[in-house]
């Protein structure tokens, strides 16, 4: 008896499933590590995995390799592999925890305007940061963007939750209505911005919205970077009340939290998470909603397992999508938006499908 | 000590819900909160949980005043059953139950898995921890729930104190047999020394379980006192606004209630 209750396998109860969750995690960060190094080698001038990851070990000032290979991977594939890498977690997490948040599975920040609203906020210091808002890009400099973008995802979720959640229980009906309206109208500001705006300003307009990663240096992940992994630390503080608000916010309280408090964390997060995404690559749709739910159906729901798993699978969807967007046209590359979009669509119509499963809104 | 609610009144977009509700319910009891539809019972329940602050009086648990305690200390000392919890995503009954003792302190994995085991053999859902929540039945979803009220509450008694275990309408979508057993756990909780409300439609369970019936109506609280006692005069009938018929079956310990059904005429051939 003793001697088979020793193996954890035995004593796990059923409907437990922390153990598959680990192994879910060691598994998903080895695909962000695997894919990387894909990523890392394609492009015009290919790169096997196993030289790419001589180049790596060797450091950026090596000479063992030729000058353009070193100089292709560290300078200009690797900061663009981490930024993938990064920009896919946030916009998981981003979903995920505003899927906990409004405690349903269709919540999303790209569908429900807060990218465009983050987006707008970029548009606008594009455009207006040499105009009106130059007080604002003096002080900020190159913090100025992802600040606006932050600041436009922030507004749009305050204004989300506050229509569609009236005394601790959001409408679904509400809040995808209000979420189109919301993203309707940053887009039409977006638009009535591109107006005002001259040739390029025009062209990084276009590239805002359909999402890309070109132009990623290092320069771009020195400034997000550190901030992004500030946000991916904070996120498992969120987990057990996000878990606890499952139940609703009269229970969460019941069960001893601050459920006030949680909201304020969660909607900050989500605002965090997709201001800084879109201020580097625009706006990329569907991952936000994709990842988490495939996790939630795989492996569970439990939030100190999502929340990680899901920046994981973000990271490890966008560096896909991203070896994707420069196979599938090369030598020309597509917007990664487009990528993420055609399957994240699709997807999520097959959601609305099968949620008559379940319990109706 | 026990739970004093004192001159407790609420009010909501200008209209009265609960007005001037005093009552003391000591360690060891088990009230039954019953009332017509609309009477304030789900109100005073918030008020008693800790989730609304009384816009009059207060409500004390062993003399702290419960909106005024933090919610994590105030979750140790009481829990809440609630009507109906429908989730939107795919947790196993394990991990539901499991949310209940995530407040505890020092709960291992291993007594993680025993106080939920214990917990689902008390509300007779043994071998259901891994099927999906979302997936159950809503007597068994009802149950579950109690089962994660039961791991978060513990105990009836912790260092001398009593816990206040709150159950909001727990029989609504049970069939008969889970209606006994779960007014039965709220009985024994209240026989350990513990204090338990259940706000209950059915008279006969209330008249049944519980030492004492609270009748709310129109916010008021319109009568106080043992079953046996409330039943014997006209209050009932008043309050409910239909004709009742107490009838006491022999050998039973305690009366019965019938509401008078209209005479349907019998078909003609």
């Amino acid at each position: 008896m003793s001697a088979l209750s020793g193996t954890p396998a035995m004593n796990r109860a059923p409907g437990e499933r922390s153990l598959v969750q680990a192994a879910a995690l060691a598994l998903l960060a080895f695909g962000v590590l695997a894919t990387a190094v894909l990523a890392i080698g394609t492009g015009p001038s290919a790169l096997s995995p196993s030289r790419v990851i001589g180049i790596l070990a060797a450091g950026p000032k090596s000479a063992a390799f030729p000058l353009g290979e070193v100089v292709i991977v560290w300078q200009i594939r690797l900061p663009r592999a981490i930024m993938a890498a990064l920009i896919g977690a946030m916009l998981a997490l981003g979903g995920a925890v505003m899927q906990g948040l409004f405690r349903n599975p269709l919540a999303d920040p790209a569908i429900l305007g807060v990218s465009n609203g983050a987006a707008l906020g970029a548009v606008s210091m594009i455009v207006l940061g040499g105009g009106a808002l130059a007080p604002v890009t003096a002080i900020l400099g190159s913090y100025a963007l992802p600040l606006a973008a932050f600041a436009g995802a922030l507004t749009a979720t305050l204004i989300l939750y506050a229509i569609a959640t009236r005394e601790g229980l959001t409408s679904v009906a509400t809040m995808l209505l209000a979420g189109i309206a919301l993203a309707a109208f940053a887009a039409a500001l977006m638009g009535y911005l591109a107006f005002l705006s001259d040739d390029t300003q025009l062209r990084d307009i276009t590239f805002w919205n359909l999402g890309g990663l070109g132009g990623v240096t290092w320069e771009k992940v020195v400034i997000s970077g550190p901030i992004m992994l500030v946000v991916l630390a904070s996120a498992p503080m969120l987990a057990r009340g996000l878990d606890a608000l499952v139940l609703g916010e009269a229970e969460a309280f019941h069960m001893g939290l601050r459920v006030e408090r949680l909201k304020r964390l969660a909607i900050l997060l989500v605002a965090a998470a997709t201001g800084l995404a879109v201020a580097v690559s625009g706006t990329i749709g569907f991952v936000g909603i994709v990842v988490p739910h495939l996790l939630r159906l795989a492996v569970g729901a439990d939030h100190r397992f999502l929340l990680p798993a899901s920046c994981l699978g973000g990271a490890l969807l966008l560096l896909v999508a991203d070896i994707g967007a420069r196979l599938l046209v090369a030598p020309a590359e597509l917007p990664i938006g487009i990528i993420t979009a055609a399957i994240g669509a699709p997807f999520f119509l097959w959601l609305l499908m099968r949620r008559r499963d379940f319990e109706g809104f | 000590m026990g739970l004093a609610i004192e001159g407790v009144g609420v009010t909501a977009g200008g209209r009265t819900i609960l007005q001037n509700v005093t009552a003391r319910i000591a360690p060891g009891t088990l009230v039954a909160v019953i009332g017509p539809n609309g009477a304030g019972k789900s109100t005073l329940v918030k008020a008693m949980s800790g989730e609304r602050r009384p816009a009059v009086g207060r409500v004390r648990l062993h003399g702290d005043d419960v909106s005024a305690l933090a919610p994590a200390e105030l979750a140790m000392q009481r829990a809440v059953l609630p009507q109906a919890t429908s989730i939107a995503f795919p947790f196993t009954v394990f991990e539901i139950v499991g949310l209940g003792l995530r407040q505890r302190a020092g709960v291992d994995a291993a007594m993680r898995r025993l106080e939920v085991r214990r917990a689902l053999a008390a509300v007779d859902l043994e071998g259901f921890g891994e099927r999906l929540y979302q997936r159950l039945s809503g007597g068994e979803q009802q149950r579950v729930q109690l089962a994660r009220v039961l791991c978060q509450i513990g105990k009836p008694v912790a260092d001398d104190r009593a816990k206040l275990l709150i159950l909001d309408e727990p029989t609504s979508s049970l069939d008969v047999r889970h209606q006994i057993a779960v007014l039965s756990i709220a009985r024994r909780f209240a026989d350990e020394g513990g204090l338990a409300v259940a706000v209950l439609h059915d008279l006969n369970l209330a008249v049944g379980f519980s030492d004492r019936l609270m009748v709310l109506e129109g916010g008021r609280l319109v009568a106080d006192g043992k079953p046996e006692e409330l039943l014997e005069g006209p209050m009932l009938a008043e309050t409910f606004g239909t004709r009742m018929v107490v009838i006491k079956p022999p050998g039973w310990a305690r009366p019965a209630v019938l509401p008078d059904l209209p005479r349907l005429d019998p078909q003609p051939r």
